[in-house]
């Protein structure tokens, strides 16, 4: 028994059979005081009294052996019922048995095998469509028509084609790799330059960092790929573009010890409450059938959601993206990402 | 490196079988003044409760200092290090400053107090933060001022690593409220953190590092000191524009105030028509109590006249007449004006009888006066329980209290004070229903940007007397302090 208890002990299982040895250690206990107070005069009132202590200590024991524990469990569960935890359920306490432990993780296993050979695909796709560009043709052609327009003189598509082709280079290889941010910034200056040429003076591009202290050491800080392309994608294309006037972006950098903190602002068309609000439940809830099959009227979402996701499966839940937004402001979207200081 | 002091993340809660907030992220930097704007009320006082204590919370993850104390699955049963300082004081009345300031205070274990070494330790503090208060003085005796002063020091000697400043705009005159923005600043430049709730961005933007505003239980734009303009404000606000017709302008009958003098006014003169809106902007909110004791008869007029209609009244008829010819409409007046354990006709045609003696108040009476205010309130006339309605229909049971009763003059106290924007740009609505019924409308303020938009002339008071009168043109021009 002892074993077993020792076993079971984390798990509520193991509480409930301790709170029912309790009570059956009562029962014992007090079946025997009735029997000698059958010998004696107070002897009932001595076994009553007692009774009614034990009766309260078994109740409470009960209450926090087995009820409490039940409570966090179903309260978890219902959580992921809702679907609000991202992080994996094996990774919450969910301890009612160990064999229920076990069910649930080789369900689990299951699960994760069904998404590796979902993203598998995914990746295949990719790998498939990286080999029909073929990065180093294009490279090449691209550097093939910058220095033919630099000899005809026209240095406008000469730095064009030199945008295009950094940007190509730096989208293409490497995408599970992190960068540091700096590379990141250079990256999104030069997407900024490429658009520039089709906005012109339309768009403009800021970068602040923490002006109190020497933080451009955060510029060395470590960050998953092509984390703020997509969303500064986003921001011009559905927030700026549809905008009449000038439109303004900002992206803004802060570091606190544990912390990296992005905000890319847009004074663009900003999006309505209903839609804010959709799209910040998905960033907090789990997406995956979003990303799987994305509809195509909802593709502004979809860059986010993937950047949000990224973001949590390979940091945890505590970090990721948030969104600010009114319509026919502007809008904001903070990325939160832990203090990388080394690769790998 | 900047440290994070509170980080709120996608933190929803529940109660009262709603969303009181509603996936909130908020964080705050150690050594910074974050000021938070509320458009509406919504979620603030569960805000404030879960940063004081860790309550549970239905989702989401808190991180004070750092730590994590807080999430949906795990809490520190512990109250964070946090003081807050609100409207009512915290201080004990009867001890002094220095014994609220040291023994008042977890950890303060000595058996013995030196009371003078207590005393240098404090104005050794005090000098540093630039502050004059005698550490001898019992807080009974201080203004609000130096309590919400002593309160801060409080807070940097218990060790508080977040101090939340709740609305105090409205117990602090505007010169008062100056200086106790600059001691905040200059803590915060010693590094303590400060969490400062208003309700308008003039008050919030000139000396917060960032501000948000929140709406609905979430934080809906983040500023950064750059940002921090008034156009980039306007998409956040209502409008508080009258939508309805013009207000008619009375062109009989006028109001002359006289050479009022009391205690704290002296020789205050002005006239207005009925149906206009004066407002008395007074920095050092002396006047405001001296006016209101006078017209509720606990002090007397020194001298002076008020003149309405050819009707003259003076010290010696002020309580007899007063009653008839003049409302209040005191400061913080859900707190005051109303009895909630009356229904909503008792306290609509609360006084109704005492102004009028020959009409009784019979059931039939009330009937019929809901029938009269049906079309303007609705369905409200007829709650038993105030207590289930919400600020707007409790403002309205004030001023329509007022609308029934009739005065010619009808004095309001800071009227604005303790509301959200909605509930605001509703008071305005009410001014305007007495301006329309040609009842003459006087707000005492010591904060002037929401009178603006309901008042005809603004008088400026310095030490009792008019010093500068504006009419609407110029209203642009006025240095709006809050």
């Amino acid at each position: 028994m002892g074993t077993i208890m020792s076993r079971d002990k984390k798990y509520l299982i193991g509480n409930v059979k301790l709170w029912l040895l309790l009570v059956l250690l009562l029962q014992v206990f007090l079946l025997g005081g009735l029997l000698v107070a059958a010998l004696h005069a107070d002897g009932f009132k001595i076994v009553f009294i007692f009774g009614l202590i034990a009766e309260a200590f078994i109740l409470y024991a009960g209450y926090l052996l087995v009820y409490r524990k039940y409570r966090q469990i179903d309260r978890i569960i219902k959580l992921y019922t809702e679907g609000y935890l991202v992080d994996n359920l094996l990774e919450q306490n969910i301890n009612v048995s160990p064999n229920v432990n076990k069910a649930l993780r080789m369900l689990g296993e299951g699960l994760n095998r069904t998404e590796i050979l979902n993203i598998s695909k995914k990746q295949a796709q990719y790998l498939a469509l990286q080999n029909q560009i073929n990065p180093h043709f294009l490279y090449n052609t691209l550097e093939s028509i910058r220095s033919e327009a630099l000899c005809s003189g026209m240095d406008g598509v000469a730095s064009m084609t030199e945008a295009l082709a950094t940007f190509f280079r730096y989208t293409i290889s490497n995408v599970d790799k992190l960068v540091t941010l700096e590379d990141e910034l250079s990256n999104i200056e030069n997407y900024y330059i490429i658009q520039q040429y089709r906005f012109g003076d339309k768009l403009s591009l800021s970068i602040e960092y923490d002006e109190e202290v020497d933080d451009l050491s955060a510029l060395n800080l470590f960050l998953p790929k092509l984390v703020l392309q997509p969303i500064v994608e986003n921001s011009i294309y559905h927030g700026i573009e549809p905008k009449i006037g000038k439109g303004n972006l900002k992206i803004r950098v802060d570091r606190t010890y544990d912390r990296l903190i992005i905000r890319i602002s847009d004074d663009g068309m900003g999006m309505p409450d209903e839609l804010l609000e959709e799209l910040n439940n998905k960033l907090l809830t789990n997406s995956m059938e979003d990303v799987m099959e994305p509809k195509r009227e909802k593709r502004g979402g979809i860059a986010i959601i993937n950047v949000n996701n990224r973001i949590k499966l390979l940091f945890g839940e505590e970090y990721g993206v948030y969104i600010y937004s009114t319509k026919d402001v502007g809008t904001d979207v903070e990325i939160t990402l832990p203090v990388i200081t080394e690769q790998g | 490196m900047k440290k994070e002091i509170l980080r709120m993340e996608n933190v929803i809660t529940e109660g009262n079988d709603m969303t009181n907030l509603d996936n909130f992220n908020l964080h705050i930097f150690q050594g910074e003044i974050f000021g938070l704007i509320g458009i509406n009320e919504h979620g603030k006082d569960r805000l404030v409760q879960l940063i004081c204590k860790n309550i549970p919370i239905k989702f989401g993850r808190i991180y004070f200092f750092g730590h994590q104390v807080n999430s949906y699955h795990h809490r520190e049963e512990i109250q964070n290090k946090v003081y807050l300082l609100g409207q009512s004081s915290r201080l004990v009345d009867n001890l002094t400053v220095t014994d609220n300031i040291f023994v008042l205070r977890k950890g303060f274990k000595k058996y013995c107090i030196n009371k003078r070494v207590l005393a240098n330790q404090l104005v050794f503090l005090l000098q540093d933060m630039e502050v004059n208060i005698d550490p001898r003085a019992f807080c009974m005796e201080l203004t609000e001022y130096e309590r919400c002063v002593v309160e801060v020091l409080k807070a940097i000697i218990q060790g508080t690593r977040l101090i939340i400043v709740d609305d105090i705009s409205n117990v602090l005159s505007t010169k008062d409220l100056e200086n106790f923005k600059n001691l905040l600043v200059k803590a915060a430049h010693k590094g303590h953190t400060i969490l400062y709730f208003g309700s308008h961005h003039e008050e919030v933007f000139p000396f917060c590092n960032r501000a948000a505003f929140m709406k609905d239980g979430k934080v809906i734009k983040v500023f950064d000191k750059k940002d921090m303009k008034d156009e980039n404000v306007i998409p956040y606000t209502i409008s508080f524009e009258d939508k309805d017709k013009k207000i008619p302008e009375e062109s009989s009958g006028a109001i002359y105030f006289h050479g009022i003098t009391t205690q704290d006014l002296h020789d205050l003169t002005f006239s207005m028509r009925p149906g206009e809106c004066v407002v008395l902007y007074d920095k050092s909110k002396k006047s405001q109590q001296d006016i209101i004791s006078c017209l509720s008869g606990e002090k007397e007029l020194e001298a002076g006249s008020i003149e309405i209609n050819a009707e003259v009244i003076d010290k010696k008829n002020l309580r007899k007449k007063g009653k008839v010819n003049f409302g209040i409409i005191g400061g913080q007046a859900i707190e005051t004006m109303l009895f909630y354990d009356m229904s909503y006709i008792d306290n609509l045609s609360f006084l109704l009888d005492f102004k009028t003696p020959r009409i009784t108040l019979t059931e039939n009476v009330k009937k019929s006066i809901q029938r009269e205010y049906y079309k303007e309130l609705g369905e409200e006339v007829y709650v038993t329980d105030i207590r289930t309605l919400d600020k707007k229909s409790l403002y309205n049971i004030i001023y329509y209290r007022i609308h029934l009763l009739n005065p010619k003059v009808v004095f309001i106290v800071q009227p604005f004070s303790n509301a959200d924007m909605y509930v605001r740009r509703h008071i305005i609505h009410l001014i305007r229903t007495l301006k329309r019924k040609g009842i003459a409308v006087i707000i005492l303020a010591v904060t002037i940007s929401d009178s603006l938009f309901v008042a005809d002339k603004l008088l400026l008071l310095e030490d009792g007397t008019v010093t500068q009168e504006y009419l609407p043109d110029a209203f642009g021009s006025i240095e709006i302090s809050i």
